[in-house]
């Protein structure tokens, strides 16, 4: 067998064990569930934000002002993502984590991978056709997710996304993709690094709880304008330039601050898809020009992380980590 | 029965202290400890500094009111406010592992024929390892506890009263009900799951179902929100007929929020209850502490029900 060939036999195998197994299903049937949540939870929230604005202007006309002082709230379909790209950010992790550690330890764990290293088969199509099958799957797992986001709002909430909206979309799920993958070949890698595979799980889920959940955590903890709710420079009633020359004499502070943000590929990627999306408010409707001028570092550090992961699985491959098992 | 039990306590105790696993999550949740102390004092000391610093810039436009200091009259406590998080996100997972490898181990060791060989009863087995797991947790949170009342005497400014330590040892008292009823869980899932993974993935996975989706259906808050103490004490719930009716229907079940309203209250972030002392938090929320001690219960006794129908002659572990 030649080793293209070898390389799809194992994508192929990869994707069609991954669709039998219950594992993998449950987790992606919670996920698609918790999308279905989050986006019933922002369209009550905005339904609750209209309520209250229709009263709030109820009782100003009644007391015979008018409500030019009430900011109407404005519905924009991608900003009720966010809860979808936070889910994505931790459950999406959790599945490429699964994936990653399901692709070697079924080979350790049923000792086939004995029988794959009695044939001419290099590291490039063993770890190469690992990392293609479930990109593919995983590919999959997001179509489904972003084509259950159309048909819910647009179906469903009625509401028509422009062509902007639809190529913002498919961009967002384009590097939540590339995010996913980074997690599966971070997963493959300890499991070829580690003799033991529970081991090699407890590791991953350590190393997603620090840079996917606590960094970003102090990071926001830390943030100045996050001590006071609705922002702690609002509170003061700053302008904007009033801010940086505050926050300018905070450098050092500000530069710690920014770098535990920046060592975690999850902040890079939820900059770079709340950005996208106009989940934050600078960027809403905003062009993509506008958007990739502010976040291509953020873009950068994510594709750099994703084949930094697909590097370092390539060469941990060798037969005697995948036969290493206790 | 109680020497059995003790026996089995204390060997669990001393096998998990040998296990890498265990000291490489106990690490990571010292180190974050220690951590969240400097965090909470630097972000609290340079919150100051802005706030001065933006005082004079306001004066210098020609204002002449200002809004009043944001970290003005703040606790001495909130400084640990990072440690509910941490204990939400570390301390569940740490108490999941806890659990887990507590049977798994002897499953795939093979020693459970020859320890039923003895004159050990099945609740007597199982009671051991929940009290070996008792004991652990005790063990680490004592030691976060320590490190905590002492961290805080190396920062300037911050003297605790004895109230307020007798409110952080109460609240690392909560956490350790918190705790318990992961470690619980992941004792559950390693009894009757086939597969070691799917022993480990499965509570995990209720961990994230309990600690985002809930308290996400019941306050309308996004997921990441919910890892910021100032943001859960301080965001108003969300309002409407569907948060009401999922608030009436699922707030007994997340555990997690019940452990973040007593925390907030007993670390002073809550404003209501800032002033009072540890004992009259607890009794004011109850409720909550009763709903942690009810899903306790309903853990302990799932246990017994799971190794009561446990069969060590067909059990083959993959």
């Amino acid at each position: 067998m030649r080793n293209s060939d070898a390389f799809i036999v194992i994508a192929k195998k990869e994707y069609a064990d991954a669709v039998k197994n219950v594992l993998f299903l449950t987790l992606v049937s919670f996920l698609l569930g918790l999308v279905g949540i989050s986006l019933l939870v922002a369209a009550f929230n905005f339904q609750s934000q209209v309520a209250q604005y229709n009263q709030a202007l109820e009782q100003i006309k009644q007391s015979g002002l008018t409500g030019a002082m009430l900011e109407e709230p404005q519905y924009y379909p991608l900003q009720m993502l966010r809860g979808t790209v936070e889910y994505l950010e931790i459950i999406g992790a959790i599945i490429g984590i699964i994936l990653g550690y399901l692709a070697i330890a079924k080979e350790k764990g049923a000792n086939t991978a004995r029988l794959l290293l009695s044939r001419p088969l290099g590291g490039v199509s063993f770890v190469g056709g690992k990392i293609f099958g479930n990109s593919l799957l995983i590919l999959s797992v997001l179509g489904i997710i972003f084509l259950f986001i159309i048909v819910s709002i647009s179906g469903i909430g009625h509401v028509l996304f422009s062509q902007l909206e639809l190529l913002k979309l498919f961009l967002a799920f384009l590097f939540s993709f590339i995010y996913l993958v980074f997690f599966f070949c971070f997963a493959m890698l300890l499991t070829l690094f580690f003799r033991s595979m529970p081991h090699a799980l407890i590791v991953a889920f350590s190393v997603w709880l620090v840079f996917v959940l606590i960094i970003p955590q102090i990071g926001d903890t830390m943030d100045p304008d996050n001590q006071v709710p609705g922002g702690f420079f609002n509170s003061m009633h700053m302008t904007q330039d009033q801010q940086k020359r505050v926050i300018a004499k905070f450098k050092r502070y500000e530069n710690f601050r920014n770098a535990m943000e920046e060592s975690s590929v999850e902040k890079h990627y939820e900059r770079l898809v709340f950005a996208t999306l106009g989940i934050k408010d600078m960027y809403n409707d905003k062009g993509l020009s506008f958007i990739f001028k502010d976040k291509w570092g953020d873009l950068v550090w994510v594709i750099g992380y994703c084949i930094m992961g697909a590097i370092l699985s390539f060469a941990l491959f060798k037969n005697g980590r995948l036969l290493n098992s206790p | 029965m109680a020497k059995i039990i003790f026996t089995l306590a204390i060997n669990e105790l001393k096998i998990l202290l040998r296990e890498k696993t265990f000291l490489l999550l106990l690490a990571i949740f010292m180190a974050m400890t220690f951590f969240s102390v400097y965090i909470g004092w630097s972000t609290r000391t340079t919150i100051f500094a802005i706030y001065r610093e933006s005082l004079s810039i306001l004066r210098e436009a020609g204002m002449s009111k200002f809004p009043p200091d944001p970290v003005l009259n703040v606790p001495a406590l909130a400084v640990f406010n990072n440690m509910i998080v941490y204990i939400f996100l570390i301390g569940a997972l740490l108490a999941i592992v806890i659990g887990h490898r507590s049977f798994i181990r002897e499953r795939k060791s093979g020693v459970l024929p020859l320890i039923f060989s003895r004159p050990v009863g099945r609740k007597e087995y199982i009671g051991g390892k929940m009290a070996g797991i008792m004991l652990a947790l005790a063990f680490v949170l004592a030691i976060t506890f320590a490190v905590s009342a002492l961290s805080s005497l190396f920062i300037p400014g911050l003297r605790m009263s004895f109230a307020e330590i007798e409110k952080l040892f109460f609240f690392y008292g909560v956490s350790f009900l918190y705790l318990f009823v992961f470690s619980l869980l992941g004792l559950l899932f390693s009894i009757f799951m086939r597969a070691e993974s799917m022993a480990l993935l499965v509570p995990i996975i209720i961990w994230v179902a309990l600690s985002f989706v809930l308290p996400e259906l019941t306050t309308g808050q996004n997921p990441v929100a919910l890892l910021n103490p100032v943001n859960i004490a301080q965001s108003p719930q969300a309002q409407g007929q569907f948060f009401v009716w999922a608030r009436n229907l699922l707030a007994p079940f997340s555990i997690s929020q019940h452990f973040t309203v007593l925390s907030l209250h007993l670390l002073g972030i809550e404003k209501q209850t800032e002033a009072s002392g540890g004992l009259s938090v607890l009794s004011v929320n109850f409720q909550h502490l009763i709903l942690l001690m009810i899903s306790i219960f309903i853990f302990v006794a799932a246990n017994i029900f799971a190794l009561s129908k446990y069969s060590i002659t067909r059990d083959k572990i993959v």
